[in-house]
């Protein structure tokens, strides 16, 4: 017997490319999840995506749809802190090979998923960044991020006295 | 050698004052400071908004925590507020980022978590 066919969702985004995409791959984002909830008849017109541009919503889809059919995290886990601690760090290794990119395109991707609300796709975000950070001096987080020094000399001033308690650390 | 026309201003008077051009130098340092936080606002990674950065650092938190495993955990993710003045704003203001106190603390660093916790609940 020949499975039923899928709904076909199309999205604009904001460079006016479009794309046309399986309903349960657009539905790992809660944003349009819930926007389809809320249209009640066939809709021909392509959702308008303002905030994601054509290149940022291709890398989003293709992690939608490798990750299409698994379970979205609970409201529930999101508003519980102890939760958020005991989230893994780990990121699997196919979010980490989809998530090598230059950083520009990172954090374009971390903004798109924190738009579109996909929290999955966020954490993978944020995990890479953490990482980044992680093991780093301040100056080498600035060096990698090209930030500049922009404390005042007051400041300085405090966050010398802090490294006197956080130097055992 | 030729000097800026406010510094030969300067040498040109005979009675300099110090402090006069201490506060010149001192609100050059601040024009510079405000132009390095200007210029910081220009990266990629400033695009990312507050919560989203308290994110990431309650991550760099994590990371190192599961590190260490069964040691408190330690206080090397505190590095992201010597980075820049929003990401110390940002993490300063985040009391969750501090919520988390072991006894093995130093005193001093306990009680600064414990007033940067302000209402978020403890766990020690």
């Amino acid at each position: 017997m020949a499975a039923p066919a899928t709904q076909q969702i199309k999205i604009r985004c904001n460079d006016e490319k479009e794309f046309t995409v399986d309903r349960d791959v657009l539905e790992r984002s809660v944003l349009i999840k819930n926007m389809l909830e809320d249209v009640t008849e066939q809709q021909d017109a392509p959702i308008p995506l303002p905030n994601v541009s054509g290149p940022v919503m291709a890398k989003v889809l293709e992690y939608c749809t490798h990750h299409r059919g698994e379970p979205l995290p609970s409201a529930d886990t999101e508003q519980s802190q102890d939760e958020t601690r005991k989230r893994t760090t780990d990121i699997s290794e196919w979010d980490q090979k989809f998530i090598t990119v230059d950083q520009e395109m990172l954090f374009e991707i971390i903004l798109a998923a924190n738009y579109l609300d996909i929290k999955s796709l966020l954490d993978v975000g944020c995990k890479t960044v953490a990482n980044m950070i992680k093991g780093k001096t301040p100056e080498e987080i600035r060096k990698l991020f090209n930030i500049v020094n922009d404390f005042t000399p007051e400041e300085e001033a405090q966050i010398k006295k802090e490294n006197e308690w956080a130097e055992d650390r | 050698m030729a000097y800026h026309p406010v510094l030969t201003q300067h040498f040109d008077t005979s009675d300099i004052a110090f402090t006069k051009i201490d506060k010149e130098i001192a609100a050059l340092r601040e024009t510079i400071r405000a132009l390095h936080a200007f210029r910081n606002t220009f990266t990629a990674v400033y695009r990312l908004p507050p919560e989203i950065l308290t994110r990431v650092f309650s991550f760099v938190q994590r990371i190192r925590a599961d590190f260490y495993s069964n040691t408190p955990t330690p206080l090397e993710w505190v590095n992201v507020t010597y980075v820049s003045q929003h990401w110390r704003n940002v993490a300063v203001g985040s009391p969750t980022l501090w919520s988390h106190i072991s006894s093995a603390y130093p005193k001093c660093a306990a009680e600064e978590f414990l007033w940067r916790s302000k209402e978020a609940p403890l766990s020690i």
